[in-house]
């Protein structure tokens, strides 16, 4: 299977292309628009703020590239914010592929900021297959201060406020924790990303088309 | 409490040094990646790297290493050693860490720390800082490879940095680092009763598994476990237990 990590510029993607290894599952570090669209799978990370990396992605051209994938795709933490419409940091609009806005998580005075270390998940919907052999049991590892609302979510997490955790809609899934960091249950996750199905056609290319 | 595992570089191997003294070294035949891989399969939830290299003359021999061990495992990693400036904090997050720990710098500028601790909040800083006792009872943190002695006892060098916002304080005491001898639980205790929101990693003198349970007593929110790791004296399932 083919496996395209996109490369958004300064961060340390190592551990990501690690993660993939351990799970015989080589990927490659691209920013290049044809090995992004022929990948079978692509992965969007992102650490830094959301208005630097989308300033990344338009740089390299890749944010239309990215809104027609019809391959799974799968943000990881930043890559998950930059899923929605737009995101409080940095006031900057985003790919728009799920409904919604990112805002300042609200983890009031007895928490920290970010929310950095690890949690534990309530999965809304336990059939799906990001959930296969995972439940509110396990790990995983997190650092943000932005929340995702809950409307797609397909997992939740808790600090002061609940945010989306696991996200999926259409070809597109994300996870607000790092899954290279979370031990066996985010390679279990990772592992689950790639076994989905390849979805037959996309409703719609934009929601946005739909309203 | 979580158990951390943890590795010293020197010259990019595994060593021990005991009391911190570089002429006091055992060296360990294990590859560092190999072994951080191996706490994380045991079930470690963060990894504890030393730069000892860094931390005596500044040097970033072993920043490749830090480098290869965050990529490979797949917990978090805090590093420690040769951070004199902000660049030098930067540079090793780029590398993958997740948190840096500071130690001399908090003892010669705790002003410098402070700042930081206020621009870029308590999350990603580690104060760490060794601390001797002296004959009075004070504990006096020290620096530079325990040669120098800050200005301030530890009580108030820990107002000024909590103050300005520290949330993770390693506190080693020098005397017992690496040599065995148990942890110094009343050095723990007075920490956490004192910063009650502070999250606590103990260091030094770690040699049984009956002290991880004295330690976890004292409110420690971690405990780091070196030498008697790779001298079997701790088991690896213990990482296991403490990590559930």
């Amino acid at each position: 299977m083919s496996i395209a990590v996109i490369d958004s510029g300064g961060a340390n993607l190592g551990s990501v292309l690690h993660a993939l290894g351990r799970l015989e599952a080589p990927a490659f570090l691209t920013s290049d628009p044809d090995r992004i669209r022929s990948a079978e799978r692509v992965l969007l990370p992102g650490v830094g703020s959301a208005r630097s990396a989308m300033q990344a992605l338009d740089q390299a051209g890749l944010i239309d590239v990215i809104r027609a994938l019809q391959q799974p795709v799968m943000g990881i933490c930043l890559g998950l914010q930059l899923l929605y419409e737009h995101s409080e940091e940095g006031d900057c609009e985003c790919l728009g592929l799920i409904p919604g806005q990112v805002k300042h998580l609200k983890a009031g005075p007895a928490l920290r900021l970010p929310h950095m270390g690890w949690n534990q998940l309530d999965w809304r919907d336990a059939d799906d297959p990001l959930a296969r052999g995972l439940d509110s049991e396990d790990w995983f590892y997190f650092v943000h201060s932005f929340a995702a609302p809950l409307d797609h979510a397909v997992a939740v997490s808790h600090h002061g406020q609940a945010f989306a955790a696991v996200v999926r809609r259409d070809n597109f899934s994300a996870c607000q924790f790092h899954p290279e960091k979370s031990a066996a249950a985010g390679q279990h996750l990772l592992a689950n990303f790639l076994a989905l199905d390849v979805p037959a056609r996309r409703a719609s290319a934009d929601f946005r088309s739909l309203t | 409490m979580i158990f951390i595992p943890a590795i010293d570089l020197r010259g990019g191997r595994v060593v021990r040094l005991s009391q911190g003294d570089y002429d006091r070294e055992t060296r360990y035949p294990t590859d560092a990646v190999e072994l951080a891989q191996r706490y994380a399969s045991a079930g470690a939830r963060l990894i504890h790297v030393v730069d000892l290299d860094g931390a005596r003359s500044g040097s970033e021999s072993n920043l490749d290493s830090i480098g290869q061990i965050c990529d490979a495992v797949d917990v978090p990693v805090q590093t420690g050693g040769g951070v004199r400036c902000l660049e030098d904090l930067e540079l090793r997050l780029e590398k993958g860490a997740d948190r840096i720990i500071i130690g001399s710098l908090c003892v010669r500028q705790p002003e410098a720390v402070c700042a930081w601790l206020e621009a870029l909040g308590g999350e990603a800083i580690v104060a760490g800082l060794d601390v001797a006792r002296t004959l009075d009872g004070q504990w006096i943190p020290k620096a530079a490879g325990w040669t120098e002695e800050g200005d301030l006892d530890l009580f108030s060098l820990l107002d000024r940095l909590s103050d300005a916002g520290l949330k993770h304080l390693l506190c080693t005491d020098i005397e017992r680092d690496g040599m065995l001898s148990g942890p110094s639980l009343e050095l723990y205790r007075s920490i956490t009763e004192r910063y009650p929101r502070i999250r606590l990693q103990a260091s030094g003198g770690i040699a049984r598994a009956s002290d991880l349970a004295d330690v976890a007593q004292t409110g420690a929110a971690g405990c780091i476990v070196g030498r008697a790791l790779l001298e079997g004296r701790i088991d690896f399932d213990e990482i296991h237990r403490w990590s559930r």
